[in-house]
């Protein structure tokens, strides 16, 4: 049985400015691998913020969960601030197939205003989420400003986008290469 | 590779205090002996046996605390007629079935439980029948509810009442008022609507569906049939863990069954069905697979513990799934080997399998089980555990065997750390080269044991008189020197983990024992090794008997809580 309709479906309840505060879209219309993005919430050190998501469709599902993963570089304790990934239940073993990408992403703005500490995924965030949380505050803050802000980096993003690409690999070129607008274009380019 | 002139002498060895020695001097008293220990047993089975079979006449019967035996707590296994109640049984993966349907009907009967819900909720208990069966008195509703079946219980006894003269018990409370604590965190099933409205399918999304083209758990959830098809097989392929599966619905604890795969995908039963007998013997502390390469039986006890030899040729512990490992506990047996395995990259470990000669200095690999070394280079005889000199360990000597004896160091009084860490090393290196000296005999026993028949064939063959029933001896001896090693090498485990400091002469009396078969193994191991033209019959059946008798000794003193009776 293929996914494919459901998908779809999917995809048209949860497209860009669907009010909710998450979208995901197709990359170059590919819809078993789509940029994620949701708005951190208010009151919380992610205020503001936009962060960007990988999500892979894998084969079997809905009957295996969506991977998902942080581009954006995020300080909190369930997300690795390394590598992104994500320490959420919902996305391994109490995963439902009546779940949709669209609560998976809820789930996680979430997960952003609760953490987690007991289960952690990043132990230095974790510790410093237990034991200093004012500093812990701050940090979340000035990385939220400094790697979830994309309209301070508009500029970038336009520049990359008149050379051709697409505005998701745009930003994930520069989220992955930490906003050097050089060495994301080598990365676009293959070099 | 070994001949030793001073044999007849070491024979002799006498202890004015001991009935090993008079034994050893006269092996063929040895049956009358035994006979009265036979009878002893015997007396001990009778003694057990009618209160085991009163335990089994009641099963209902309330527990009644203290007349219990605590060799059979369990009556989960096991035929009636079977005298031993603690014998580990092996059954092939064939039986299991039964096996498992013989408890669950006990647990159907017992609860008045739908069959459909006994299995999830066996495993839930890891098939503790006692567990369970105190849980569900204690509350119901949050055993079954636990177990993900309390649905399922519900729907059937609903089913039931609603139909006329059923034999079935009464409820034990409202089945709607139990929905309360799941519908937090999973929706409501959605009412059924009239005919011709259609259904929609959280899973696939399609919202086109008829009633006929919906399946769901008794918890209601409906999905169509494709996705159930979809879910069901891809949660068996995903394996084992496939019956912990639950409803599709996010936040639903009811537990999927046999019942919704045999509806849903029947070709697929018996992969499901598969999976469930696995899960029965893997979680089942009774129950353990023979760990043999491809092999599939399994072994059923009734207190989770017993040594069992499978026909595979594989021997384990029930309780562990490691080899055999009497004297030693399990707990100590995992100790140990997690030590032995940290400790193996250390050059002591390298050392430990191989020797330099004592005398000219040439490195020598021990290739064969007996201890008593000869020296292919200078011809020095030695003993392979302590490297001395081998006429050292005769009786002219006074000596004997001694090399099992951990002599602390004489400066044991500087309390400084690096010195009692050295201390503790030697003192394991102490007891881990000789197990592993006799780990590596046992290997070469059992490589001596499968050469074993051929030998025997050619022991025949160059003596016209004989027949295969009189060469079986050499077959017995070698199958004794396996076990013999076997038990050496966990002797020094257990010895490693006995108060080091002990003065109640526990240890010291342990340690004489295990000279005692240590020293009898070597002379059975030597004159097993023997080339077929200088066998001697009389002298290996005798000295297998001797060593058998040492063996039951040591264990008895072992399994006797090692009291000194005096």
């Amino acid at each position: 049985m293929s996914a494919d309709p459901r998908i779809r479906k999917e995809l048209k309840e949860c497209g860009e400015e669907n009010g909710s505060g998450v979208f995901a879209v197709p990359i170059s219309g590919d819809i078993h691998n789509l940029r994620g993005q949701i708005l951190g919430s208010e009151d919380t050190p992610f205020q503001g913020g936009k962060f960007n998501i990988e999500i892979k469709i894998p084969s079997g599902y809905p009957f295996e969960p969506p991977k998902m993963r942080f581009i954006t570089k995020i300080w909190h304790p369930n997300i690795s601030s390394q590598t992104g990934a994500i320490c959420l239940d919902i996305l391994k073993d109490q995963w439902s197939p009546a779940l949709t990408i669209k609560t998976a992403l809820l789930s996680l703005q979430a997960l952003l205003c609760a953490a987690e500490p007991t289960d952690p995924q990043d132990a230095v965030v974790a510790e410093m989420y237990m034991k200093n949380r004012a500093e812990y505050d701050r940090k979340a803050k000035e990385w939220t400003d400094q790697y979830a802000n994309e309209d301070a980096n508009e500029g970038p993003i336009q520049r990359i986008c008149e050379m051709g690409f697409d505005r998701p690999s745009a930003i994930t070129a520069l989220e992955e290469n930490g906003w050097n607008e050089e060495a994301a274009v080598n990365a676009l380019l293959g070099m | 590779m070994s001949d030793s002139d001073s044999e007849e002498i070491e024979y002799q060895y006498s202890d004015d205090s001991d009935s090993e020695a008079e034994e050893t001097a006269a092996p063929q008293e040895d049956s009358g002996d035994e006979g009265k220990e036979e009878n002893k047993e015997d007396k001990e089975k009778a003694l057990k046996t009618p209160k085991s079979k009163h335990t089994d006449a009641n099963p209902n019967a309330p527990p009644t605390g203290g007349s219990r035996t605590s060799q059979s707590p369990h009556s989960d296994f096991g035929s009636p007629s079977c005298t031993n109640l603690d014998l580990p049984r092996l059954v092939p993966s064939s039986s299991l079935k039964s096996e498992m349907q013989t408890i669950l009907s006990e647990i159907i009967e017992m609860l008045s439980i739908p069959e459909e819900a006994a299995g999830a909720l066996m495993r839930s208990f890891k098939w503790n029948k006692e567990k369970l069966i105190a849980s569900y008195f204690d509350d119901p509703e949050r055993t079954l509810e636990k177990a993900g079946v309390l649905k399922r219980v519900r729907a059937i006894e609903d089913r039931m009442e609603s139909a006329p003269n059923t034999p079935r018990t009464p409820k034990r409370s409202s089945p709607r008022a139990t929905t309360r604590s799941t519908s937090k965190i999973c929706p409501p099933a959605e009412e059924s609507k009239g005919e011709g409205a259609f259904l929609n399918c959280k899973i696939c999304c399609d919202d086109e569906l008829t009633l006929p083209e919906m399946f769901s758990m008794p918890c209601s959830h409906n999905f169509c049939t494709d996705c159930w098809r979809g879910f069901l097989s891809n949660k068996i392929s995903e394996g084992p863990a496939c019956v912990y599966s639950l409803c599709p619905e996010a936040g639903c604890t009811e537990i999927v069954s046999g019942e919704e795969v045999k509806s849903m995908c029947p070709d697929k039963m018996s992969e499901w069905e598969k999976y469930e007998l696995r899960s029965f013997v893997d979680l089942n502390k009774n129950t353990r697979w023979c760990p043999g390469t491809d092999c599939t039986m399994v072994a059923i006890t009734k207190t989770g513990s017993g040594e069992v030899y499978c026909g595979c040729g594989t021997g384990f512990c029930v309780k562990c799934g490691e080899e055999p490992h009497n004297p030693v506990v399990c707990k100590d047996l995992s100790l140990w080997l997690e030590k032995c395995q940290n400790e193996s990259e250390t050059a002591n470990w390298i050392l430990a399998n191989t020797k330099k000669c004592p005398k000219c200095a040439t490195r020598i690999e021990k290739n064969q089980g007996c201890n008593h070394m000869v020296c292919q280079q200078c011809k020095f005889e030695f003993c392979w555990i302590c490297c001395q000199p081998w006429e050292d360990h005769g009786a002219n000597t006074g000596g004997y065997y001694k090399c099992n004896k951990f002599a602390a160091d004489k400066n044991s009084d500087d309390q400084s750390d690096a010195a009692k860490a050295q201390r503790e090393l030697d003192r394991y290196l102490h007891y881990y080269q000789r197990y592993h000296a006799h780990a590596q005999a046992q290997k070469f026993a059992k490589k001596q044991l499968e050469q074993t028949e051929q030998r025997m064939v050619q022991l025949q063959d160059g003596n016209t008189n004989t027949s295969w029933i009189d060469v079986q001896f050499l077959k017995t001896a070698t199958e004794q020197l396996v076990e013999c090693r076997r038990l050496l090498k966990y002797t020094y485990t257990f010895a490693y983990y006995l108060d080091p400091e002990d003065k109640t002469g526990k240890k010291e009396r342990f340690e004489h024992h295990q000279e005692m078969l240590e020293k009898f193994t070597e002379n059975l191991s030597e004159l097993s090794e023997q080339s077929l033209d200088k066998m001697d019959r009389t002298s290996v059946v005798n000295m297998t008997r001797v060593v058998d008798r040492f063996v039951k000794n040591i264990i008895k003193y072992v399994e006797d809580g090692m009291e000194i009776d005096d």
